[in-house]
């Protein structure tokens, strides 16, 4: 579809100086960047909010789901980040969409500090130091694991890349061998 | 539709604001601090449990409606933070060798994060 009208404003429009402001200041972030970030918010928060439906804690016992949410989400976002940065060609939606966006919004870390405040509030002095302590550490246990694993098929595609393999896979095919 | 959808609607809209808010104020902040600390995320995290502390307290005490608190609270609050990147952003300073900041990002975070929750319940209950 084409437009006749001319969309461009004309030089000799009064500017904004706010909004020439607010340009400058996110001139760094394009609109299409934060709406690949909303768009990865928008299903990351429902699908936290539906475990949560599925799976419920009572009042005054561990927060299991909100802790498997964040645990699952940090080894997630760190094997990922390893294929974008390191195996992965380079692509301008994939980090704003799943990292920022869904990891981002699928994570919380509001819900883990008042959950644990709330334990304290109850008396629940177990449940609310497993939560703090345990959520960290299994946090960071899971953030090692997801690098460790993401590092490993990386190191294995730099020493045998895909091509290669492939052209192994020919080569053994004719001459009979097994791949 | 069902009173299910709707509200998985509307913590979808609030859940892509607070993603992109959370975006806008990182950039904002980490490009103005020189900072090894990722201050963005600290800020963004310590301000977000304060906001879901006041918000939980108000449903509790306050009456406000339980489903003003799922899609701000859950919605909003739960995709402005964000623990992955926490995290990440942990290991990341104790890969580089950053002990440090990585103890001071975890203090930081875990005990001003519990205070502003509380001081967020708080002062729900003064109002």
């Amino acid at each position: 579809m084409t437009s006749d009208v001319d969309l461009t404003p004309a030089d000799n429009l009064p500017i904004d100086p706010d909004a020439a402001k607010l340009e400058r200041r996110w001139a760094g972030a394009p609109a299409s960047e934060l709406g690949a970030i909303a768009a990865g918010g928008a299903l990351g928060g429902p699908t936290r909010y539906g475990l949560g439906l599925a799976f419920p804690t009572a009042p005054h016992t561990f927060p299991l789901t909100t802790f498997v949410i964040n645990v699952s989400g940090s080894f997630v976002l760190a094997l990922l980040l390893v294929f974008i940065l390191d195996i992965w060609p380079p692509s301008t939606y994939v980090r704003p969409f799943f990292c920022v966006g869904f990891l981002g919004a699928y994570t919380t870390f509001s819900t883990w500090m008042v959950d644990t405040d709330r334990l304290i509030a109850a008396g629940t002095w177990g449940p609310a130091a497993g939560n703090l302590a345990g959520s960290l550490i299994a946090g960071v246990a899971a953030t090692s694991l997801g690098l460790l694993l993401g590092r490993g098929i990386a190191e294995r595609r730099h020493k045998d890349p895909p091509e290669d393999r492939l052209s192994a896979l020919a080569t053994s095919q004719k001459i009979g061998g097994r791949p | 539709m069902g009173p299910l959808v709707i509200t998985l609607i509307a913590v979808s809209v609030a859940a892509a604001i607070g993603a992109s808010a959370r975006y806008l104020l990182d950039k904002a902040l980490t490009g103005r601090c020189a900072s090894t600390l990722p201050i963005g995320t600290l800020t963004i995290n310590i301000t977000g449990a304060f906001l879901l502390g006041l918000l939980t307290g108000l449903a509790a005490h306050h009456g406000m409606p339980k489903n003003a608190l799922t899609v701000l609270g859950t919605g909003f609050c739960g995709a402005y933070t964000t623990f992955s990147t926490f995290s990440y952003e942990t290991m990341r300073l104790v890969e580089d060798g950053s002990i440090a900041e990585a103890t001071t990002n975890v203090a930081v975070s875990l005990t001003a994060g519990m205070a502003t929750a509380a001081a967020g319940l708080g002062a729900a209950l003064l109002l």
